[in-house]
């Protein structure tokens, strides 16, 4: 595969009001991500790890700073754009590995490709292409409440492929998984990666799941900084 | 996104949920069933309440007589409402019936067994019942084969069959009136003819067979078929009199006022039931709007999800304005149904056929009113739901 940059932000700072004074959760971190490329963020809770994810997801605006996606400035995308960005280049895994309550894993898994506008006939073979990377195709029909944390979780992988995105944002998402569904989980990430040239970014605050990445970087006092692995 | 996944996902949502969406969908339903037999059947709801009104205020009566001679008149008054005049007065359009009395101008006396009683003595025709709404409390009527044949029968008003045989009702009984043996044939109910309860009736034939002093036929009493009819019958029998018998001064009786008041009662039924309904159908659209506005509450997650795996602000609101639309036309739905069922049985009683352009009428508008309902109730939430931040909705617990 030919590396290409995908994320290149620069001198990025976040800063919030917090009781009229300023807090600054990232302080000019600077992050480039090339496809097929794993990377793992650390840091202690409230660090700042969340909100780097939700700005490169577009889900945050940063106060100052630049961030290019394949060379293009995302930052001045309006809102119609930045939810095309998310449906087409992008996918999420949220730690809780949140679920359509009330839906079967197939209409859990629908859910993207209705908002990118994927004919009827095509969203089942994508459906069960994306399951089948996480060995979950007979479990299609059920309803998402019946399944296990560790099916859910893989459910929530499958569901942030199936648009085929460039990048995975992966919000701890071995957090409420035992260790051997977390490893388990960390190599359906890397298999997938290999196999689909996607890059993936995983906040995590497990140093073994970090252990799988290409790149660990530690958040501290806002500043990024990669770690010696 | 495409209008078959909205439809398929609201469909779906509100199916899967439908424990939560029951109690608003029945008033609904109900509201909408209510409406349509209302508006469907209202004209033969409203002809039958006044029908059963008219028992007990006769507001679509008149009494045509002659005006009383000047006083002091030496003359013997012996003018009459000639058959010909009668039959044009049933012609006239708005007219159901028609009935001429005579009236013993001395009381009878009336013997049965040691009891003895004076009553005025009143000669009808079997149209008197119609034109009154009487009915029988005991026995039957006399009909018009009993006149025809002259039928030494009678029918009491209620006190004097109370006064002759107490708690029986003396049918098949024989009373000796005036020397004239009488077979008691029906006792008259004590709501048709309040003023006659102590009066005597018999054929009106028989009357001028058996009995002396019998006036002629100057008094006739009308019915109109509905409230609107009354004053149109009142002029154009005015204007028939004048032809037909131009040298008599008659004068037309109707209860203007007891008219008035019972139309204002059968008006205020009217709105009341409506508004009752409306009110249904009203409170259905705020269960809607609640339901939608908590729904948007306890799915904020949800939103928050959609929105983090593509879905634009328009998407998300549309989603909330059809599954509010899916629940209001479904309920609707249901309610088509119902009132069909409730028209079919409402005619069933009434004796009637709905009228097929106002049941088509209100289905329309039932719906037409439900689709705004829905709108309406639902757009509130659904615009909370679409302005929401991904951030703040995926944080939510």
């Amino acid at each position: 595969m030919i590396k290409r940059t995908l994320i290149h932000i620069r001198e990025i700072t976040k800063q919030y009001i917090v009781n009229e004074k300023k807090a600054t959760i990232l302080d000019r971190v600077d992050l480039s991500i090339q496809n097929e490329e794993m990377i793992a963020i650390m840091g202690p809770s409230g660090s700042g790890k969340s909100t780097l994810l939700f700005l490169l997801g577009l889900f945050l605006s940063p106060t100052s700073g630049s961030y290019t996606f394949g060379g293009q400035n995302v930052l001045e995308l309006n809102r119609k754009q930045q939810a095309q960005f998310r449906r087409e280049r992008i996918g999420f895994v949220f730690q809780g590995a949140d679920m359509f309550e009330h839906s079967t894993v197939y209409e859990n898994m629908e859910y993207p490709l209705i908002y990118a506008n994927t004919g009827v006939s095509e969203r089942s073979e994508k459906i069960h292409r994306a399951l089948d990377q996480v060995n979950l195709s007979h479990r299609v029909n059920h309803f998402s409440n019946k399944l296990s944390g560790g099916e859910r979780q893989r459910v929530a992988i499958a569901r942030a492929m199936v648009n085929l995105p460039e990048v995975i944002l992966a919000d701890e998402p071995t957090g409420q998984l035992d260790a051997e569904n977390s490893h388990q989980i960390m190599d359906y990430f890397r298999s997938i990666s290999t196999q689909t040239d996607t890059a993936m970014i995983i906040v995590t605050h497990d140093r073994q799941v970090a252990r799988v990445c290409d790149r660990i970087y530690q958040i501290e006092n806002g500043q990024l900084q990669l770690l010696d692995i | 996104m495409r209008i078959t996944d909205l439809l398929h996902i609201s469909c779906r949502q509100v199916w899967r949920q439908y424990r939560k969406n029951i109690g608003v969908a029945v008033a609904i339903t109900l509201g909408t069933a209510g409406l349509m037999v209302i508006i469907t059947m209202g004209q033969s709801i409203e002809k039958n309440i006044g029908g059963n009104l008219e028992i007990i205020g006769n507001a679509t009566q008149m009494r045509v007589s002659f005006k009383p001679l000047p006083s002091g008149s030496h003359l013997f008054d012996n003018r009459e409402f000639r058959p010909e005049t009668i039959q044009a007065i049933k012609n006239i359009p708005g007219v159901e019936a028609v009935s001429g009395i005579v009236i013993r101008m001395q009381f009878v006396k009336l013997v049965h067994q040691e009891n003895t009683q004076f009553l005025r003595l009143i000669g009808v025709d079997d149209s008197m019942w119609q034109v009154h709404g009487s009915s029988a409390q005991a026995g039957t009527l006399f009909s018009d084969d009993d006149i025809r044949k002259r039928r030494p029968v009678c029918v009491l008003g209620q006190r004097v069959a109370q006064t002759l045989f107490g708690d029986q009702d003396g049918i098949g009984q024989f009373l000796s009136i005036n020397d004239n043996l009488l077979k008691v044939v029906g006792v008259l109910d004590a709501l048709s003819m309040p003023d006659k309860y102590k009066d005597l009736f018999i054929p009106l034939t028989t009357a001028q067979d058996r009995f002396d002093l019998i006036s002629p036929v100057n008094r006739l009493y009308l019915r109109c078929h509905t409230w609107e009819d009354v004053e149109k019958v009142a002029v154009a029998a005015t204007e028939l009199l004048k032809k037909y018998q131009p040298y008599d001064e008659v004068e037309i009786i109707r209860f203007k006022e007891l008219l008035a008041k019972i139309r204002a009662i059968s008006l205020g039924v009217k709105i009341f039931v409506q508004l009752a309904l409306i009110a249904t159908l009203l409170l259905g659209g705020f269960g809607i709007w609640n339901i939608m506005m908590m729904a948007v509450t306890a799915r904020t997650k949800e939103i928050g999800l959609k929105k983090a795996i593509g879905a634009e602000d328009h998407d998300i609101l549309l989603q909330f304005l059809t599954e509010s639309l899916v629940l209001c036309l479904s309920a609707a739905i249901i309610g088509f149904l119902v009132g069909w069922l409730g028209i079919r049985i409402a005619a069933s009683i009434l004796e009637t056929s709905p009228p097929q352009h106002l049941f088509w009428l209100s289905t329309i508008s039932a719906f037409i009113f439900c689709f705004f309902l829905g709108i309406v109730a639902g757009l509130a939430p659904a615009i909370k739901a679409s302005k929401m931040e991904v951030v703040s909705a995926l944080s939510y617990e």
